[in-house]
């Protein structure tokens, strides 16, 4: 493999000569490297089709600038602004909800001494993350259909039967709490692992000076964690114009569009189902954007105020 | 004395949260499992909560009589055994050069790889990537392939190997081996915890992926498991279609989307337990640093 | 498509290929639609004949000397899985030599493939099962097929025949051509209505036979009290299709657009000559407050919008429920299915303040789109080839016979009269209940892909003595109606409005559902309009009215 010659050819650089002496490691690199550019960066510059119109081929780049008009007529459509907002909704209502849930499932996790027992709760409360979304989309149909267990439950409290799945209002909840069923249990993989790496002689510390278990998890293992937390924090911060698309496309419907319709499903609606190849690019392009955005800064403002950041 | 009551209250609270959280993630599995087993009479008059309201097993006999059944799920074994093998592979023979801090192009090509956690081309370039301009459409290439290493499983990857003792590979340098030697002989063995993390976390993906294959297959005979299942589930395969006769075809109907959806989700409830000691260890070795 | 798997390492070769080409050639070799297709040469031009290497003509099997193949999408219903061992296949392949390339795709995901295939340019040929062709027209990548139909005789006979030109009209793009062969018959069909339980309806003391070609649908709501009067259930119907089909039916007779015909909401004002958005309009209104008090009043399920077909279904075979909505091959399903005793009847449809209307005006069904690929591929004389075979399958009586009925003396036999009659061992439509065989399943005829058109004697011949019954009632008490003329926007305008559209229907739609089943109060109106002007649908309506304006000398107003 001529691999040497794939990155920099430097004329007798030190970089040149570093690259040489450890090529075989290198090389290790090429396949990998040039999957990244085709199947993660080549569609980034696929992207110019946002700019361009795109006519099925034989340019897959589209075949004449358009400028910004793709951007200009979303920007004009309420049903991108309604989904941009429900994107939010969903999006914040589920952070709120998850963020410390699980944390506190965390540290009630930490809390428990009866270690086969912890270890049953963490298997049964990790297994959700592992379901299929179509069978996750499955479940909570039937939970909530009109003579699924839920309806029934309401039936025996005397109380009239709801069509969840077809009340808007009720959409932002069955998001949630179906989110929260699929992570709880995952999401507090990372809290516990920080939590391990926590000195213990902090806590034979904090029990010396009479701390209670309340006080200790408040002053030794929070401020342990503290980093996890931020990281995660901001992770979900770039993602929050991100909800979950494979979800809402499974369980939404033209019912329940005005609170579950969200950028993407929009992008799929406009570009796979109706075929506005360009103007669904613009769309998402501009999703992506806003969530970098997002993303940088939580990172930065984390990295000052915390000192922990992603980079 | 206070102290010690404290605590037995708080144990017991806690044990009471923890038994909810279990009841909670599991009651949707056991109401599954109690409606695939039910009469169609029982279903649609919601008296199904937790145990087969008039047991039958027809739904599973039909389902498991017909051969569809059982293609669509080989189709799934072949792109979760293949799709797996090219992840977990290309994913480890990347990781394990970026895990060194001494090469100097890693300043550059870990940042490159970071981005795409952040950024990405939408639905419609991959779109037109995959099944275009790669030709992939209908092929089984365009379900392993482009999903095959993610810049998360790398950085988790990467975590660990920076995390093997350098001695280990310097003692295999002096016994002679060269950089590949090192990295299949010494280095991947003594990676299994975060090996066997990466393959459940690929698996799964690929067990359970049904949108990538929406797109891209259009050959009914080359589905998988999960799309077939999500027409079930849409009410758009007719139990005649599924093998039911004319007179089961009501009860069919009720059961079908319980029993297929157990079907499905079986083979990872059995497999996850034995896995879980390793992917618990890998995440956290792996994520503790990174 | 069993195409030749590239293995990944070449695909990385492809995209590198790809980059240059995109950098080099800036889409100059695009092809775009009918700007190449300079008018085909005369030597193919002969109705009749035989050309270098294949037979045609009127009233002539199509066939060619060296066996071919056409690729072709292939939507595959659930109700008659697709089998390669159909004897349809054979049958083509002995009579013409040609045999299907077949893109199979599942029926439920056949619009997406189809949206996608198209616009990314990578369509099979031969492309069947399409209801609205507008959106494939900016694309580039659908052939002008008027262009060319000059070279499909059994078509043109068809046309002229039975006096098509007008039905085509509403086929008319931009450009003054049309992009889809459509599926035609020679007298349109009864199409969708209520199947209603006539011993119940008769038990309330409606007199069913008596009065059905009078109502309206404020009679057949009064009907339906009766019936919920007299047996106190809980809703008299509660139906399938989402509802989406009664939604459609009822629409007509109120001026309006609904369920499956939404389409964008316009409706055509044949005095003023011009369209007007008819969904946000008076009409519209007193449609809601009829479905709204069905709901109001427990006569419909208002889970009749939400619900699945099977569930719906269910409560009919039941005898929970008292009406549904279906068509007269459904009738013939339910009877074998119903879990009580009980008669069922399929009434005209009801009339309303538009009048008493035929739902079915038009003749033309949905219809085969070629695909721009083949033409490039084939080249001109091989693409008047596969013209020919699609003309003699789709459009001679022989291939639409085959298509319906299969092979003369293995599925049917012909009476005396010349009657096509179907061996006894075989179901199809009602006809033969209980036979062992079915024509759509075990032999792949008179599935959706291939068997819609005919002559009007073809389509009696599929109708049982019911069905024609209803069919001949709708004829005698039911008005054709006028069509609105089609919007032959250009690419660029066709784009536009179709972005605006989207969203707009879907608003309309939602907000249909919750009006009639009363989540939104109709003291709301006001606001809805409000919200669908904003949505767009004065600017869109001013754009049909210019498209209109520009073109309708090309129509003929």
């Amino acid at each position: 493999m001529a691999a040497y010659s794939q990155e920099h050819a430097a004329d007798a650089s030190p970089l040149w000569k570093h690259v040489r002496k450890e090529w075989k490691l290198y090389s290790f690199l090429v396949i990998p490297l040039l999957y990244f550019v085709i199947f993660k960066y080549a569609p980034m510059l696929g992207n110019v089709i946002a700019f361009r119109k795109y006519r099925g081929g034989p340019n897959i780049f589209g075949s004449e600038w358009v400028g910004l008009q793709y951007f200009e007529m979303f920007m004009k459509d309420p049903t991108f602004w309604r989904a941009f907002f429900n994107d939010l909704t969903l999006s914040v209502s589920y952070l709120l909800v998850k963020f410390p849930l699980t944390l506190l499932f965390a540290l009630l996790l930490h809390e428990i001494r009866w270690m086969k027992w912890k270890k049953f709760v963490q298997t049964v409360s990790y297994l959700p993350h592992f379901i299929s979304m179509v069978i996750v989309a499955g479940m909570v149909k039937e939970m909530v259909s009109l003579t699924g267990p839920i309806n029934a439950l309401l039936a025996k409290l005397g109380m009239e039967p709801i069509a969840f799945i077809s009340l808007p209002e009720w959409f932002p909840t069955l998001y949630v709490t179906s989110g929260i069923w699929q992570s709880l249990g995952w999401g507090t993989i990372l809290y516990l692992a920080a939590m391990t790496a926590i000195n213990t002689e902090l806590y034979e510390a904090a029990k010396i000076d009479g701390a209670s278990r309340f006080r200790q998890a408040l002053h030794v293992t929070i401020p342990g964690i503290l980093p996890t937390v931020m990281v995660l924090l901001i992770l979900d911060i770039g993602s929050i114009l991100g909800s979950n698309f494979e979800k809402i496309l499974l369980l939404y419907n033209p019912l329940t569009y005005e609170t579950a319709d969200v950028i993407s499903t929009y992008v799929y609606r406009m570009g796979i189902t109706g075929g506005n190849f360009s103007f669904a690019t613009a769309v998402g392009l501009f999703e992506g954007i806003i969530g970098l955005i997002l993303v940088t800064i939580a990172n930065e403002v984390s990295k000052r105020t915390t000192k922990s950041s992603l980079w | 004395m206070k102290r010690t009551k404290s605590i037995s209250g708080f144990t017991l609270v806690n044990g009471f949260i923890m038994i909810v959280v279990v009841l909670f993630t599991l009651y949707p599995f056991i109401y599954l499992v109690a409606q695939s087993f039910s009469s169609e009479a029982a279903i649609y008059n919601g008296e199904v909560s937790f145990f087969p309201v008039e047991f039958t097993t027809k739904t599973y006999e039909v389902i498991l009589s017909k051969p569809d059944f059982f293609r669509y799920y080989g189709n799934t074994v072949l792109y979760s055994v293949l799709g797996t093998v090219i992840a977990v592979a290309s994913t480890a023979v990347m990781s394990y050069p970026l895990s060194k801090a001494k090469l100097r192009l890693n300043k550059v090509f870990i940042p490159f790889v970071l981005f795409t956690m952040y950024f990405g081309g939408g639905l419609i370039p991959n779109y037109i990537l995959v099944a275009k301009a790669l030709g992939m459409r209908d092929t089984i290439w365009a379900i392993v392939i482009p999903g095959a290493i993610s810049a998360f499983n790398v950085i988790l990857m990467k975590t660990f190997f920076a995390n093997i003792p350098n001695e280990l590979e310097e003692a295999g340098r002096v016994d002679g081996l060269d950089v590949f030697g090192i990295f299949t002989k010494i280095i991947l063995p003594l990676s299994k915890p975060i090996l066997a993390t990466i393959t459940l976390f690929v698996i799964v993906g690929m067990w359970n992926n049904w949108f990538g294959p929406s797109l891209y297959l259009q050959s009914k005979e080359k589905w998988p498991i999960a799309l077939y299942l999500k027409q079930i589930i849409d009410n758009a395969v007719s139990p005649t279609e599924i093998g039911a006769a004319s007179e089961e075809t009501s009860q069919i109907a009720a059961t079908v989307k319980s029993a297929a959806m157990v079907l499905t989700s079986l083979p990872i409830i059995c497999m996850y337990p034995f896995v879980q000691r390793y992917f618990v260890q890998g995440m956290m070795i792996g994520a503790v640093k990174g | 498509m069993k195409k030749v798997r590239k293995a990944p390492v070449m695909a990385v070769l492809a995209l590198m290929l790809a980059f240059m080409a995109a950098c080099s050639s800036n889409g100059n070799d695009d092809n775009g639609a009918g700007n190449d297709t300079s008018k085909p040469s005369e030597s193919a031009n002969a109705n009749n004949g035989e050309a270098a290497d294949y037979t045609f003509g009127e009233g002539q099997t199509f066939r060619s000397s060296e066996p071919v193949t056409y690729s072709m999408m292939y939507s595959d219903h659930e109700n008659y899985p697709y089998k390669e061992d159909w004897r349809l296949w054979s049958a083509i392949q002995e009579k013409t030599n040609v045999s299907f390339d077949l893109s199979i795709t599942a029926r439920t995901e056949y619009e997406n493939q189809k949206s996608l295939l198209v616009n990314s340019g990578d369509a099979p040929y031969i492309i069947p099962k399409t209801y609205d062709e507008s959106a494939f027209v900016a694309s580039g990548q659908i052939v002008p097929v008027s262009d060319w139909v000059q070279y499909m005789p059994n078509y043109m006979k068809a046309v002229s025949d039975w006096g098509m030109e007008e039905d085509l009209k509403a086929k008319l793009k931009e450009d003054g051509k049309y992009y889809v062969l459509p599926g035609m018959w020679e007298v349109a069909g009864g199409g969708y209505s209520y199947i209603i339980r006539k011993d119940v309806f008769e038990a309330a003391g409606v007199d069913v036979l008596g009065q059905e070609a009078n109502w309206t649908y404020e009679e057949f709501y009064e009907a339906m009290k009766k019936v919920k009067e007299h047996t106190g259930a809980k809703y008299v119907i509660s139906d399938q299709f989402k509802g989406e089909s009664t939604l459609n039916i009822a629409a007509v007779q109120y001026g309006v657009t609904g369920g499956w015909g939404i389409s964008n909401g316009l409706a055509f004002d044949h005095d003023k000559q011009e369209f007007y958005f008819a969904d946000a309009s008076e009409d519209f209104k007193a449609y809601l407050q009829y479905f709204n008090k069905l709901v109001q009043e427990g006569i419909m399920d208002p889970e009749s919008f939400t619900q699945e077909d099977d569930t719906a279904r269910a409560k009919f075979f039941k005898g929970d429920t008292y009406v549904i909505n279906g068509n007269y091959q459904l009738l013939s399903d339910f009877k074998s299915k119903m879990q009580v005793d009980g008669e069922l009847y399929m009434i005209v449809q009801p009339g309303g303040p538009k009048g008493k209307l035929q739902i079915e005006t038009s003749r033309l069904e949905n219809g085969i789109m070629i695909a721009q690929r083949a033409l490039d591929e084939l080249g001109e004389e091989d693409f008047i080839k596969m013209l020919r075979f699609i003309d003699w399958f789709w459009y001679s009586d022989e291939g639409q016979t085959l298509a319906l009925w299969g092979v003369e003396g293995e599925t049917y036999t012909k009476d005396a009269e010349g009657r096509i009659v179907l061996n006894k061992d075989i179901y199809y439509n009602g006809m033969n209940e209980g036979a062992p065989k079915q024509l759509n399943v075990d032999y792949g005829f008179a599935g959706g892909m291939f068997a819609y058109g005919g002559t009007a004697k073809l389509k009696t011949s599929k109708m049982t003595e019911g069905e024609q019954d209803y069919f001949n009632r709708i004829l005698s008490t039911r008005e054709p109606r006028k069509l609105a003329p089609p919007i032959m926007a250009t690419a660029e305008e066709s784009e536009q409005m179709n972005l605006i559209m989207t969203p707009l229907i879907d608003y309309i739609k939602t907000m249909t559902l919750k009006f009639i089943t009363g989540q939104e109060s109709l003291d709301k109106w006001d606001s809805y309009k409000a919200q669908v002007e904003a949505n767009g649908s004065t600017r869109y309506t001013q754009m049909a009215n210019d498209v209109f304006q520009k073109t309708k000398s090309k129509l003929g107003y």
